[in-house]
């Protein structure tokens, strides 16, 4: 029997459950209700490019669920992931910002779901509303923190203290599944090296390495952390 | 040790400054300005001198008036890395204000210096005044972290002898230069090869490929940078060795 492909149904951003942490926060909900009835919703396959380095950003995507990874690509064909984005996050933004092309890439790591809203709609929030810009103003911070941390780690670091550092940045941006002890995403090898700085060879040999020390336990592209205290001290958090 | 200046200079108006324009404060209204005219202080740091220590408590923006300021962080763990340099019209802090946490960063003139400083306080109330001020504050976030992004970018993407002149270059910068323009690196091979993720005997390889071009040199087991100018066009991939 042929398998027939499911309509999504457009879910409303006022009874979305992440509102409340969301950029869209503080405005009223009247104002979400129009946002909600002017946006697009799509879903991106796993694998599947949102928007690409270099084009022009049309408009700010909301995921409303999955998973995304912002990376850069290199002259010679290598990536750097400089961010990742999940549920509540919205990507692309600074673009619009700036006016500017896309800096970077954005591809989903597994079926995601997207909310899309134009580029007048998000610049005339930004012009109107001075609580929406200034939450927005705290993503862009929050942002910059993180890349400050990422290059400080890149220049500093050794290859399998900054494999650590990767390991436990998945796990508290992505949190742990039922268990308690496993990440809840299925990176490939590739993905983590190219967060960490580090080819996919290094990266295979660090991830077996801390295998065989029992910090973590691999299973196909799962990662189960069995030694949380020993993996921070690899990674040397001292903050 | 900041010394305060004179009382003419405290009260130089924002509205005529000539670096407005290359600011946050850019397309703001002149009641603005006014608003920062007031509550500012001028004050003077000479070279070496420090404007910030990292973990202090956030007090106020600095904005830079003349001279570089150079922000970096790591200090205690003898880890300095520069995030950036602060230039005339830059601002100083605004993301310690922004994430509400204590100052993350050091940051020391590298040069004589007059600044700006706007208290927190008055801060929270001038960027509430209006749209303009919140793009330029965006902006400017914007370009820092652009600027970030592609330094991680082009660092992973470094060949291993770029990498090796970018790593020396940035612990270079901590070290005092000795007379004759030496500056001694004070960590082993294998403790760069690690921090690079490559082994040992490829950076051996590629360290007498720099003693024989005369970039460093090796006394007593010592790594000594002997020319800082070739290892800069290295580390951006335009010194050739061989």
């Amino acid at each position: 029997m042929k398998k027939m492909a499911v309509k999504i149904e457009v879910p409303p951003c006022e009874k979305c459950d992440i509102l409340s942490t969301s950029v869209f926060c503080s405005l009223s909900r009247s104002e979400i209700s129009s946002l909600s009835n002017s946006k697009s919703f799509n879903l991106y396959k796993k694998g599947q490019v949102i928007f690409y380095e270099g084009n022009q950003p049309q408009g700010l995507y909301c995921l409303n669920s999955g998973k995304v990874k912002i990376h850069k690509l290199g002259d010679d064909g290598k990536e750097q992931i400089v961010r990742l984005a999940k549920k509540g996050s919205v990507i692309g933004y600074r673009a619009l910002l700036s006016g500017d092309n896309y800096y970077a890439t954005a591809t989903a790591l597994e079926d995601t779901l997207v909310c899309f809203f134009s580029k007048s709609i998000y610049l005339n929030l930004l012009m109107t509303k001075p609580q929406f810009s200034m939450r927005t103003i705290q993503m862009l911070a929050s942002d910059l923190k993180t890349a400050e941390q990422m290059i400080t780690n890149m220049a500093q670091k050794h290859v399998r203290e900054r494999m650590a550092a990767a390991l436990l940045m998945l796990t508290e941006f992505f949190g742990l599944e039922e268990d308690a002890s496993t990440i809840n995403t299925v990176l490939t090898r590739e993905d983590i090296g190219n967060i960490a700085g580090t080819t996919t060879e290094t990266s295979i040999r660090v991830l077996s390495d801390l295998n065989l020390s029992k910090i973590i336990k691999l299973n196909g592209k799962k990662i189960k952390i069995l030694n949380h205290k020993e993996l921070q001290r690899i990674a040397n958090v001292s903050d | 040790m900041t010394n305060r200046t004179s009382s003419s200079e405290i009260n130089c108006n924002c509205a005529e400054c000539w670096l407005k324009d290359f600011s946050v404060f850019k397309n703001c209204t002149d009641e603005v300005l006014d608003e920062v005219s007031i509550h500012k202080k001028s004050s003077e740091f000479s070279k070496g001198e420090l404007l910030i220590n990292e973990n202090e408590e956030f007090k106020g923006v600095f904005c830079i008036r003349q001279g570089v300021v150079k922000i970096f962080t790591g200090r205690k763990k003898n880890k300095e890395f520069i995030l950036w340099f602060a230039r005339p019209g830059d601002l100083i802090g605004l993301d310690s204000f922004i994430n509400n946490e204590n100052y993350s960063f050091y940051a020391v003139a590298i040069d004589d210096v007059k600044t700006c400083f706007i208290p927190a306080t008055d801060f929270k109330t001038i960027i509430t005044k209006g749209p303009a001020i919140s793009i330029g504050l965006m902006k400017d976030l914007c370009d820092k972290i652009n600027f970030i992004e592609d330094r991680i970018s082009s660092i992973s993407q470094k060949k291993i002898r770029e990498q090796f002149a970018e790593v020396l270059l940035s612990l270079s910068m901590k070290n005092k230069t000795v007379a004759d323009g030496d500056v001694d690196v004070d960590f082993s091979i294998k403790e760069l090869a690690d921090i690079i993720g490559t082994t040992k005997n490829y950076l051996n390889k590629i360290l007498s490929e720099f003693s024989e071009q005369k970039v460093v040199a090796l006394n007593n087991k010592k790594l000594v940078i002997k020319d800082l100018n070739k290892l800069s066009l290295i580390a951006i991939g335009e010194g050739s060795v061989s």
